[in-house]
């Protein structure tokens, strides 16, 4: 089983625990967070020097920052990177990605995997039909003539949460490689990021300069629901420190270790 | 510019339309896929059975009563992916349906699109505003699939909804205008929408407390609570109406599935009013307060930045 350090800052390369031969890095959901083409060399070239892989991490992006994204597949395409990857969080990305950057490896996101993620799931799955459950366990991306479109764009792995409920899913019947992030679920994402709002709007929507989602963590706590939903920036997440079992059975290849919420 | 409006029931059909609804959407779930997976499995983006019409009796009516009037329907199937056996289910249903008169499907998930163009190349395809068409590389993606006609995100700008309208002339985009809007992006959002309440956990009330804060989480704060203070279903967009015909919308899409009748029809007659008014060449300065004028007797209140489709206007 491959392990990966998921960080949020270059600082972050100085802890890189024993076994983990890879490190993800960029933005995974908001286009103002993408770093910039020199910091991404930086990072590139540090991976390098501590003998780790590299997957930079992209969001779902607007045409503006469909343009950020370029800039940096650029940057990656011309490194000297064995192994590196880019997971796309955008169809737009994977779709400019295939036809203008071959070479770069795609890796489908946790957006675009689609599951369920809700940390009320728990407590209302057992009211569901078995048939129907089945869908809550599983991945919109494992199904094999989904896959095999995808494929055609260069796409062999996909990037899964741990949902609090439970993960069951066959990736080996899609021919796809499977990551599984530990211990952040991403629960929602959203445009009107709080801490993007400047007390009339939220910066968000035209260009985020606030930045405040960098050093600002919040819990939202519901009484009525034992889980509580961590906030940071424009997403949302449940914690599962859990691993499910059978993963390599599953046709997971790969744990992610979040360092802290991204 | 088209009004495309929610149906429930064969009863409002001809209500809408008279009101001005030129094409109309609704949601069914057949009583075999809700014995066999429930609704909380729903084969369309709908987890209440107060949003799907009730039998198919009533989609054949619906379907009927709409073409005589003129108006054309489209049936969701936009579920965000479904399971090998829903697939093998939910082909079989759309060609039943297909076969009703159903003139387009709303359809989300790329394994359904490939196998309904594969059992049916005849059949149109329009893309859920689920599948968040954020750029004009999107629009090219999805449009590989035979997917002509695309309901953009909630999210956009209108400025952003132009550059993608602009790189496609060869497709059909709709905009959301009226009821519906979300904190969040409904295609990458997995929070449950079952409550029998029909309140979402995005907009229910939070105790918040902060984890890390240098000192800005007083206001983060805030913001994340104005949801809980507004009443998200009287969601508007419609003081960008004059940069949405400019930038070449389609049609305007008004949210509502399980909403009464009498609110859907108001709602079409606020869009034709002021819409009547862009079209007699009124300009954005003359718009705005007519628009927020109309909002006010619609939903009996000023509007406000989180109800807006387009806080860029805001500025």
């Amino acid at each position: 089983m491959e392990k990966a350090l998921y960080i949020t800052s270059l600082r972050k390369l100085k802890d890189v625990p024993p076994g983990c031969s890879r490190i993800y890095f960029g933005a995974e959901f908001c286009q103002w967070r993408l770093p910039g083409p020199a910091l991404l060399k930086k990072a590139l070239d540090l991976a390098g020097e501590g003998g780790l892989k590299f997957t930079l991490m992209t969001p779902w992006v607007t045409d503006a920052g469909l343009k950020k994204v370029k800039a940096l597949l650029k940057v990656l395409a011309d490194a000297d990177a064995p192994g590196a990857e880019v997971v796309v969080n955008d169809y737009g990305a994977l779709d400019m990605l295939a036809e203008e950057f071959p070479d770069v490896t795609p890796v489908i996101g946790r957006l675009l995997a689609r599951q369920k993620r809700c940390p009320r799931i728990p407590g209302m799955i057992g009211g569901i039909p078995e048939a129907g459950r089945e869908l809550y366990m599983r991945s919109g991306v494992e199904d094999p003539l989904t896959a095999k479109y995808l494929r055609v764009f260069g796409v062999r792995r996909v990037e899964l949460d741990n949902p609090l409920h439970g993960l069951s899913v066959d990736l080996k019947a899609a021919r796809l490689k499977g990551s599984l992030y530990t211990p952040y679920a991403v629960v929602t994402v959203t445009r009107h990021c709080p801490a993007s709002h400047d007390g009339n709007t939220w910066q968000s929507f035209t260009g985020c300069k606030l930045k405040a989602c960098m050093k600002n963590v919040i819990a939202l706590k519901n009484p009525a629901h034992e889980a509580s939903i961590l906030m940071r920036g424009n997403a949302q997440f449940v914690e599962n420190t859990s691993l499910p079992v059978g993963l390599s059975k599953m046709g997971i290849d790969r744990v992610v270790v979040m360092e802290g919420l991204p | 510019m088209k009004i495309l409006s929610p149906v429930d029931n064969l009863a409002e059909v001809d209500a809408l339309i008279d009101a001005g609804a030129d094409e109309l959407y609704g949601g069914y779930v057949s009583g075999g896929w809700a014995k066999k997976y429930s609704i909380m499995s729903s084969a369309n983006q709908r987890y209440f059975p107060s949003a799907q019409i009730q039998g198919e009796a009533e989609l054949k009516g619906i379907i009927k009563v709409a073409h005589s009037g003129g108006a054309r329907f489209y049936l969701t199937l936009n579920a965000p992916y479904y399971t090998e056996e829903q697939y093998g289910d939910i082909t079989r249903e759309a060609r039943e349906f297909s076969g009703m008169g159903v003139d387009a499907f709303i359809v989300a998930d790329i394994g359904l699109i490939l196998r309904l163009k594969d059992a049916m190349p005849y059949v149109d395809v329009h893309l859920s505003t689920l599948s968040e068409v954020f750029n004009g590389r999107a629009a090219s993606f999805y449009s590989r699939l035979g997917v002509r006609r695309m309901v953009l995100p909630r999210e956009l700008t209108t400025a952003e909804m132009a550059g993608i309208i602009k790189a496609h002339p060869e497709l059909d985009f709709d905009a959301f205008i009226l009821v519906g809007k979300c904190p969040n992006i409904e295609g990458y959002c997995s929070f449950t929408h079952n409550n029998p309440k029909l309140i979402w956990p995005c907009e229910e009330p939070y105790q918040m407390e902060a984890l890390a804060d240098d000192g800005r989480t007083g206001g983060i704060i805030r913001a994340q609570s104005g949801w809980s203070s507004v009443n998200r279903r009287q969601a508007c967009g419609l003081c960008a109406l004059p940069m949405l015909v400019r930038a070449g919308i389609t049609a305007l899409k008004l949210v509502g599935r399980g909403g009464p009748t009498g609110m859907k029809v108001k709602a079409i007659g606020a869009v034709k009013r002021v819409l009547g008014l862009v079209e007699d060449g009124m300009d954005e300065g003359g718009v705005r307060p007519m628009a927020m004028g109309v909002y006010k007797e619609l939903f009996g209140q000023d509007c406000n930045p989180y109800v807006c489709y387009f806080p860029e206007v805001w500025r």
